[in-house]
């Protein structure tokens, strides 16, 4: 991997930012009320909104609103709550944070469990073992996070069992059990539909990668089996299992959003929601658009580590 | 058999299952290679080849019905050890050299690593661990012992960084690292350029001399096997037809296979003896059902039902040799096909080519801002070509030497610099006018063919685009026409492409190029993956079009022995060159360009009747990115001169043969006094 | 057609793709007669048996206000399975023709549709879907179009690589040679050769359709009360969730059956597509 690779990388990911936050801007920009009419209601004067328009900007051309707005965002700066009034900036970081504890613990987890599983999947290709892995896993992906979420519930937080609590969320720093009480069903539901996902894809990658030539010529030098399940197959199907994970992180990113407003976890997912709900433009924006640069640098991780793992890249 | 035999097969059957029922892969095979033999063992493709080799692998890809017999290395039987003793004796006992070594060699490890790792392998098993340091010391020895320059730096690489020459050679060395009993080579040479081809063969050679293993040589190119193997078996739809040593089966083959398949290889003297092609393009015996006593019966001149299908005819012992026939001795009333002379061409010439030159590649719009510059490939580089009408030009050179591109280029597929004229008109652009005058058939008609038509659309197209003067309810009878000028039946023409084999999907390809009444055919690597009799079969078909239509044929191959049969002159490309053009029959004597005398004695030759002089070339094509300044051969070339190779570009020089010229330092009075390749006794 | 016969004998023995095909067929005839089929009406109260589990009368189950379950899940097949299939037939149409477009012409023109595509898919699918049902509304059809509008750009990337690597082939390169239309390249070379990666993709998609068209009704941003749609029956049912768990089971189960049908065909005509697996 060259310097110039992760220089490219990086310009790349910077466009790829802009384009987005141009995205999200235009969206909102589409919406059938501004944010004067928003504030002051359907019965607001034409003379007051004229006066709020002039006075957020909103008579300026797109471009100019756009160019301010992304300004300011640089600064971390992202307005004002339409619904709360308070600065949008410290929320949506503070419920960033939050929602950051949940995707990672889950990620983490998923790896540990989905990889040795879609490994063992493959390697055992069309007995007992790969079919109850593949069963499961079939029934995992067609699981929405919701429905997941709702039946855990239902089973481990009713009132009579008592096991977890059925929502809210306490911070680490104050009761360490009681954060990891709060975040156990929404890391589980996450970690059992990604892990479905991912180790599908694991063995897929691995029986595409079994069936090459150079695992049977490793075969045939007469290397043990242990040695060509992981020195030569596990290695070759790492290169696209990284992309794949990476791919999930979008997938893993929607489940947040689900899970926090089926658990109301105060993260970034569920003040996305109640913004959409209420149609609080600059939440809308800055949620979005935290989303979306984080689904951005976990690709722009994948594409180093497949860099430094892949010999064969070179720009 | 005596204890000395290596590999002795006795009776092996192996029987498939598969979703249209059972399939018969191998029969009744019987087969022993001594110690220190390399055995070779021919047959066209789905012979079942290369199954017998995983067989003794005892590696089977498919679902076996039934599998019978025994398989005795050494004195043990394959056939009844667990995986775990397989494991100890594959890559220490038997090891394999496989066909394609690209993908042979895992792409995230280093050479080195592959070879240690082998080596690490049967170490644990013998108890013998050595210490790193003793086995990196091995992993360089071995290196070295198969002729990798450099072996510290070698082993450091990863595949893709290395030529296909290397990456076999690293298979190879792999391969003999345990000193193995027997190696089987699977097709070793067929993804190589002949150049490299050549330097593998001698290297096999040399390495069986000095360690004396046993081998198993597997190839559809009897030629190459005539180099390497003492004995070869010829093996046709799954049985051994017969067994004799090369000497014999050459001078005499006495099974009307292994007859049919001499008599349709070309050979270097066939100008010489005015010997032309066998064509026999027979279907392949039947796998699945009844089982045929004689499986050759169905195609075979010599084939009476009374004699030949009493019983079960197997391999037995007859004078010299094993055979598989129960009436050998048998005359057949078939001479040896003649050559008839090929046509003389006009002298009005039909396409000429100035100054042509083409640059692959184009920067990325990213790649631009970051302020790269640009690396363009200069694959064809300013060449100069004539074709007169009713002539054949054959354009020869390894893979990478830009014919392809070239071709690409005269059809408008690649954009090009350079002038083109057609019957004497200026081509300004590849209008509708150029293209039905010039065609173009592809080396893979699996990839030509679009798999979603049927052949009526696919002919259909090239009438309605390129003979406004056939009226669309002529269409049909032209279609019929067409299939039947390349002999294929009328019936066909609701076929799909995949419903063909690959002989007959090379005939639509070559009936959509005739439907334009071309002036030019540009037929590019047409014969290379079809067999020897397919091959001798196209190679007549278009000869005798050429002699109906006068068309004009640019053919391109990288295989030199064909070209006696088709050409009248052939072009030798290298880097991008032109670097000789001279007659067909010129190249039987000096003077050559030192490349085309190395690519000369890089074709292998099944003809018992030449002695082939050896010219063997190091080091692999370069790219051209930018203009060299001197020859290009430079780099390879086995009679540099001195900096002037590398200073000067060549000149171009004519001999005192008509229309020969060729680009190199050398005066033409030193190059004539080389010896010629061949010599013809 | 006669491909289309051919495979679908393929799949018939293929076991996923056997299985799919069944219950993917079964499913599209209780999506179109399921309101005729239905036991009782889907908004009719029965207070006397509210909650109640499943019985020969309630097959499924009641829910709070005692409306028959069964009869609810299969009026509901048709908002959720029909509307799913609909969007994923937006999303590939669109997408595939972008990809198409975009890998034949190449180019400038080319790249640029890439990088815009890139960045719109740098925006996590569910995220956009929530994004556009922001500026169109909720509504069952604006669902619709969301998922369609998210599921194109996969669509148009997966498309171009299938055109990138078909358009290498000789025969395109013979068209070419050959002087045909760009139309005639486009729809009648490559189209027909890249139509089953496609239509795999689309199937396996379908259940991805219907798993977010539940997701968005259960977030109140798709379709609305007192819809018999099936997520947005999990989220009514909430409420009372700890009271039976049978308005929550028969609609999530129901999302769940549907989703691994399609995905069974999807990989059955995975298998069966395969030019590798052909004779």
């Amino acid at each position: 991997m060259t310097v110039s690779y992760v220089i490219k990388r990086l310009i790349y990911l910077v466009f790829t930012a802009l384009l987005v936050s141009l995205i999200v801007f235009s969206v909102t920009q589409l919406l059938p009320a501004n944010a004067a009419t928003m504030i002051l209601g359907e019965y607001a004067t034409d003379e007051a909104l004229a006066i709020l328009n002039s006075k957020l900007g909103l008579d300026d051309p797109a471009a100019v609103q756009y160019l301010r707005w992304l300004g300011n965002v640089v600064q971390g700066d992202f307005g004002i709550s339409l619904r709360t009034s308070q600065p949008v900036g410290p929320t949506i970081l503070n419920a960033f944070g939050r929602s950051a504890i949940l995707a990672v613990t889950s990620l983490l987890l998923v790896c540990i469990i989905a990889i040795p599983l879609g490994v063992l999947a493959a390697s055992r290709r069309g007995k007992p073992t790969d079919l109850g892995v593949s069963l499961v896993s079939y029934i995992g992906v067609s699981m929405p996070e919701f429905v997941l979420a709702t039946l855990l519930l239902v089973w481990l937080a009713s009132p009579s069992l008592g096991l977890f609590p059925a929502s809210g969320y306490v911070p680490f720093s104050e009761d360490f059990w009681g954060a990891l009480h709060h975040i156990a069903l929404p890391v589980l539901t996450l970690t059992i539909v990604l892990t479905a996902h991912i180790s599908r894809m694991i063995r897929s990658e691995m029986a595409d990668t079994l069936e090459m030539d150079f695992i049977r010529a490793g075969r045939l030098r007469g290397l043990s089996k242990r040695r060509v399940l992981f020195r030569h197959a596990l290695r070759n199907s790492m290169l696209p299992a990284i992309t794949v994970i990476a791919l999930d992180v979008g997938y893993l990113i929607g489940g947040v959003i689900v899970v926090e407003e089926v658990f109301a976890f105060p993260g970034v997912g569920r003040q996305l929601i109640l913004a959409i709900q209420n149609r609080d433009l600059p939440m809308i924006q800055a949620g979005a658009l935290i989303m979306a640069a984080s689904y951005a640098v976990a690709n722009l991780l994948a594409d180093l580590a497949y860099g430094a793992l892949d010999k064969r890249i070179k720009y | 058999m005596t204890q000395t035999m290596v590999l002795d097969i006795k009776d092996y059957s192996l029987t498939y299952q598969t979703q249209s029922g059972p399939i018969r892969i191998l029969e009744n095979i019987n087969l022993q290679i001594a110690k220190g033999e390399v055995l070779g063992l021919v047959g066209e493709s789905g012979s079942a080849k290369s199954s017998l080799a995983y067989s003794v692998m005892r590696d089977l890809p498919g679902q076996v019905e039934m599998e019978t017999g025994s398989m005795w290395l050494k004195g043990e039987d394959l056939m009844t050890m667990d995986e775990e003793e397989l494991m100890h004796r594959r890559g220490k006992q038997i090891s394999m050299v496989f066909q394609n070594a690209a993908t042979a060699l895992d792409p995230t490890q280093s050479l080195g690593d592959h070879v240690e790792e082998t080596l690490q392998a049967h170490q644990a098993v013998s108890k013998l661990n050595k210490s790193k340091q003793e086995t990196l010391k091995r992993v360089y020895e071995l290196f070295e012992l198969v002729g990798l320059p450099d072996p510290i730096l070698m082993a450091k690489k990863y595949p893709h960084e290395v030529s296909g020459g290397e990456k076999q050679r690293v298979v190879l060395a792999m391969a003999i690292s345990s000193n193995p009993d027997l190696i089987l080579f699977d097709e070793p040479t067929s993804a190589l350029d002949a150049t490299t081809a050549v330097n593998m063969l001698d290297l096999f050679a040399e390495m069986q001399k000095k360690i004396g293993v046993a081998g198993l040589f597997i190839s559809h190119d009897l030629g190459v096997v005539a180099e390497v193997a003492d004995r070869v078996a010829v093996i046709y739809g799954g049985r051994i037809v017969e067994v004799a040593t090369v000497e014999d089966l050459f001078a005499n083959p006495k099974h009307p296979y292994t007859q049919s398949l001499l008599a349709s290889l070309p050979r270097p003297s066939d100008i010489r003896y005015k010997r032309g092609l066998k064509i026999d393009e027979g279907t392949p015996p039947p796998r699945r059902g009844a089982v045929p006593n004689c499986n050759f019966s169905h195609r075979c001149p010599k084939h009476d039902p009374a004699i030949c299908d009493h019983s079960r005819v197997l391999l037995e012992i007859q004078d010299d040799r094993k055979l598989a026939c129960v009436r050998p001795d048998v005359a057949v009333n078939e001479e040896q096909a003649r050559s008839s002379d090929i046509l003389p061409p006009t002298t009005d010439i039909v396409l000429e080519v100035k100054n042509l030159t083409v640059k692959l590649g184009r920067a990325s719009l990213l790649s631009e801002l970051l302020n790269k510059e640009a690396t363009q490939v200069h694959a064809v580089n300013n060449i100069d070509l004539k074709i007169h009408r009713g002539e054949t030009v054959s354009l020869v050179g390894e893979s990478g030497c830009g014919k392809s591109s070239l071709a690409r280029a005269l059809v408008g597929l690649n954009p090009f610099e350079g002038e083109l004229c057609l019957n004497g008109c200026d081509i300004k652009a590849l209008d509708a006018a150029y293209r039905a005058d010039v065609q173009i058939i592809f080396q893979n008609p699996d990839s030509s063919l679009n798999p979603r038509h049927t052949l009526e659309t696919i002919l259909s197209r090239a009438i309605k685009l390129y003979r406004p003067d056939i009226a669309v309810k002529e269409r049909s009878e032209a279609i019929q026409k067409l299939l039947e000028q390349v002999r294929l039946p009328a019936h066909y023409r609701n076929r799909y492409p995949h419903q063909l084999s690959g002989g007959e999907k090379q005939r639509v390809a070559i009936a959509r190029a005739i439907a334009a009444d071309p002036k030019v055919i540009i037929c590019d690597e047409i014969t290379s993956g079809l067999d020897a009799a397919v091959q001798a079969a196209i190679v007549a078909l278009l000869r005798q079009i050429q002699q109906d239509t006068g068309v004009a044929l640019l053919f391109i191959t990288h295989d030199l022995a064909i070209l006696r049969h088709i050409a009248h002159r052939t072009a030798v490309m290298y880097l991008g060159e032109i670097i000789e053009t001279r007659s067909i029959a010129g190249l039987d004597h000096a003077p050559y360009h030192p490349y085309t005398e190395a690519l000369l004695s890089s074709a292998s030759s099944p003809d018992p009747k030449t002695e082939t002089r050896q010219v063997r070339l190091k080091g692999s094509l370069p790219v051209r990115t930018s203009l060299l300044t001197g020859c290009g051969f430079e780099s390879r070339c086995p009679r540099r001169i001195g900096d002037i190779c590398h200073e000067q570009p060549a000149p171009i020089k004519s001999t005192a043969e008509s229309s020969h010229i060729l680009k190199c330092h050398h005066e033409i009075v030193d190059l004539e006094r080389i010896e010629p390749v061949w010599k013809f006794t | 057609m006669l491909f289309l016969i051919k495979t679908l004998r393929a799949l018939m023995r293929n076991p996923q793709g056997a299985i799919g095909t069944v219950l993917v067929f079964l499913l599209l005839l209780i999506s179109v007669f399921g309101p005729f089929l239905a036991p009782q009406d889907p908004e009719s109260f029965n207070f006397g048996s509210r909650f109640a589990p499943p019985s020969a009368e309630f097959l499924f189950g009641t829910d709070w206000f005692g409306r028959d379950l069964f009869s609810r899940i299969l009026v509901g097949a048709r908002s959720t399975v029909l509307l799913a299939i609909l969007a994923t037939f937006i999303g590939t149409a669109s997408g595939a023709l972008i990809g198409i477009f975009s890998g034949f012409v190449g180019g400038w023109v080319d790249e640029l549709i890439m990088r815009t595509i890139d960045a719109i898919m740098a925006i996590p699918g569910l995220l956009l879907a929530l994004m556009i049902l922001t500026v169109l509304g909720s509504s069952s059809l604006n669902a619709v179009i969301a998922i369609g509008v998210a599921f194109a750009p996969g669509m148009a990337r997966i498309s171009r690589s299938t055109t990138l690597a078909v358009r290498e082939l000789d025969y395109v390169s013979a068209a070419r040679a050959r002087g045909e239309s760009k139309l005639w390249i486009i729809f009648s070379e490559i189209l027909p050769n890249m139509v089953a990666p496609v239509i795999v993709e689309a199937t396996i998609r379908v259940a991805f359709a219907i798993m977010t068209l539940a997701t968005l009704s259960f977030l109140g941003l798709g379709a609305q009360p007192p819809s018999p749609e099936w997520g947005l029956m999990i989220a009514d049912a909430r409420e009372h969730m700890f009271r039976s768990p049978w308005p929550i089971l028969a609609p999530g189960i129901s999302i769940a059956l549907v989703a691994i049908a399609f995905n069974l065909l999807g990989d059955g005509l995975r298998d069966v597509l395969n030019p590798h697996s052909q004779e």
